[in-house]
């Protein structure tokens, strides 16, 4: 296993001046807790058996640092479990780093999770309102943008209808209508996400080009290597919490297979430091 | 993967101390962090707004009487120990339920915002899980929600005031601050409680037969004179009973709060809240783990 201070620099790396997202240093361990006591009395009798909680640690990012410029589209690859997806909540501020510095500059639109926001008592026209303000736009923007959020979406007939009663489906579009309609410095897209059925999907690649004429910086996690090398301008790949490589998509597009075939031939562990001592 | 047992004492102390905070800093973090959070409190107070109106709709949504319910319960209150002081223990005090109703309508304030916002983080963990925002938002809005019942109850009271004979007075004046103070109090508990709770769920147990017996050891149904000069520490001792005793004096009596008053409740809402805003400035840290 490969141990912290390996992996730590003596010197930092220098950065980009101008630079959109900044990420310097960042480590983030995970606890997995295996059996948690959630009151004070098993708390207390677990303390006088001497059995407290039990956890697993698990570091989900070692010593991440790059830096994206304004404008830039970078895609972020790798296995599953490797980082991707923590990387992009320390981007989106909902996990803090233990150590290291993220700074995004900018209006951030997180694309991740979509709906965390929404309140199922409320109608879709209000939870537009109340989605709106998580993701930073003020009353006055929303009531300028929202006939065309509701528009976007493409349920205009349930619009006044508590959303306990819409489909997920449903959900996901009108969450991401509105995520759509922020105009972001910095948008962060996980693909899982890709929602919707084929005129929604178009509507929403539309609108992500949109961004990219007006200059929007775009990180998308993806396992679609086509999508990486034919709209980004650069790839990250991350494997066990480290950056192993950083560059063209279709060098660290390469990179990621090479990483893939040698995990197969060694397992999973093994595969990293070959990979990465090319 | 191993366990670690050391570091696992109480995953309370270990999330709020953080993992790589090193000890002598934590004096200085102490001023910095509050200061810092308070800035991006600010910077997302159209968020805040936001986060109380959907606090309001939905507390209300599907019930016919809507808002009105908010009135009746202290309504009842006012009712029933009426009955029971006015007419049964035959108290002296005069113009009973005006006396009554002033307290019900604190106390009724004090116990929905410190409940509401001691459950309201591990009631908001899809919202904590999934969006970046200042965390202590959620405990604010639960706070400011029930501030709307507040201002309507005030409809009642001042037109019962009225109708009892009450004048107003100038000494009013001192009674929006006096509740801003209840307010920032109410505030600074619901950070401590609302980030205690996620870790140690049984909290609001804890709180729920804290706040009754604040409630019996506030002057709500008796005068604060009625209060043997021996126990007279333990209504020092209550901020809410401070609060209460002051705001009736001033309603009905018109006597401006004293001096002393005021400084024993704005350094107390200093404490509390900077104690309050460094706990959960620490703990919050946690919340995606522990929710």
């Amino acid at each position: 296993m490969l141990s912290n201070a390996q992996l730590r620099p003596a010197v930092p790396r220098p950065l980009p001046v101008q630079s959109a997202i900044d990420v310097r240093d960042v480590w983030k361990r995970y606890r997995r807790y295996t059996n948690r006591s959630h009151t004070l009395k098993a708390r207390t009798l677990g303390w006088l058996r001497g059995r407290p909680d039990q956890y697993e640690e698990f570091q989900a990012l070692r010593n991440v640092t790059f830096a994206i410029s304004r404008g830039e589209m970078v895609g972020i690859i790798g296995r599953n479990g490797a980082g991707k997806s923590t990387l992009l909540r320390v981007l989106a501020q909902i996990v803090e780093p233990d150590h290291g510095s993220v700074s995004v500059k900018g209006r951030l639109s997180p694309l991740l999770e979509l709906g965390g926001g929404f309140s199922s008592e409320l109608t879709g026209r209000r939870n537009i309102f109340l989605y709106g303000a998580l993701l930073g736009l003020n009353r006055a923007d929303i009531s300028a943008r929202i006939d065309s959020i509701i528009q976007f979406s493409g349920i205009p007939e349930f619009i006044d209808t508590p959303i306990k009663h819409y489909s997920s489906g449903m959900l996901v579009r009108l969450a991401f209508a509105v995520a759509a309609h922020i105009d972001p410095d910095v948008l962060l897209l996980d693909e899982v996400l890709t929602v919707g059925d084929a005129a929604f999907q178009e509507k929403s690649r539309e609108r992500m080009q949109e961004f990219r004429r007006a200059g929007c910086t775009i990180v998308l996690v993806t396992h679609i290597m086509d999508n990486v090398t034919r709209m980004c301008d650069r790839a990250i790949l991350i494997d066990h919490g480290v950056v192993l490589d950083d560059g063209g998509p279709s060098t660290v597009v390469a990179t990621y297979r090479r990483l893939i075939e040698a995990g197969e031939q060694t397992g999973d562990r093994a595969a990293m430091p070959l990979v990465a001592g090319i | 993967m191993s366990s670690a047992p050391e570091s696992n004492k109480g995953s309370l102390a270990t999330a709020v101390a953080g993992s790589l905070t090193p000890r002598r800093h934590l004096m200085r973090d102490s001023v910095s962090l509050p200061l810092q959070r308070v800035r991006a409190i600010v910077l997302r107070r159209e968020l805040l707004r936001a986060l109380i109106q959907k606090d309001f709709e939905t507390r209300y949504a599907g019930s016919v009487l809507g808002v009105l319910w908010t009135q009746l319960y202290p309504l009842l209150l006012l009712g029933v120990y009426s009955l029971v002081f006015a007419v049964i223990f035959k108290t002296a005090i005069p113009d009973f339920p005006i006396f009554l109703f002033t307290g019900i309508v604190l106390w009724n304030f004090f116990n929905t915002a410190v409940m509401s916002a001691t459950n309201s983080v591990l009631g908001s963990a899809q919202l904590i899980t999934r969006i970046g925002f200042p965390r202590e938002l959620v405990p604010l809005a639960a706070v400011l929600t029930p501030l709307v019942d507040v201002a309507l109850s005030h409809l009642i009271l001042i037109g019962a005031a009225l109708a009892f004979g009450v004048t107003p007075a100038w000494t009013w004046l001192a009674l929006p601050p006096l509740l801003t103070l209840l307010v920032l109090l109410c505030i600074g508990i619901g950070l401590i409680l609302s980030s205690a709770a996620v870790y140690l769920r049984d909290v609001r147990f804890f709180v729920e037969v804290g706040v009754l017996l604040l409630m019996f050891l506030s002057p709500i149904f008796y005068s604060e004179d009625a209060v043997p000069q021996s126990l007279h520490w333990l209504l020092v001792l209550n901020p809410l009973g401070v609060v209460i005793s002051a705001y009736r004096h001033t309603f009905l009596s018109h006597v401006w709060p004293s001096l002393r008053i005021w400084s024993v409740l704005i350094a107390l809402d200093a404490l509390v809240l900077w104690v309050g805003l460094n706990i959960f400035a620490r703990a919050q840290k946690g919340f995606p783990d522990a929710l």
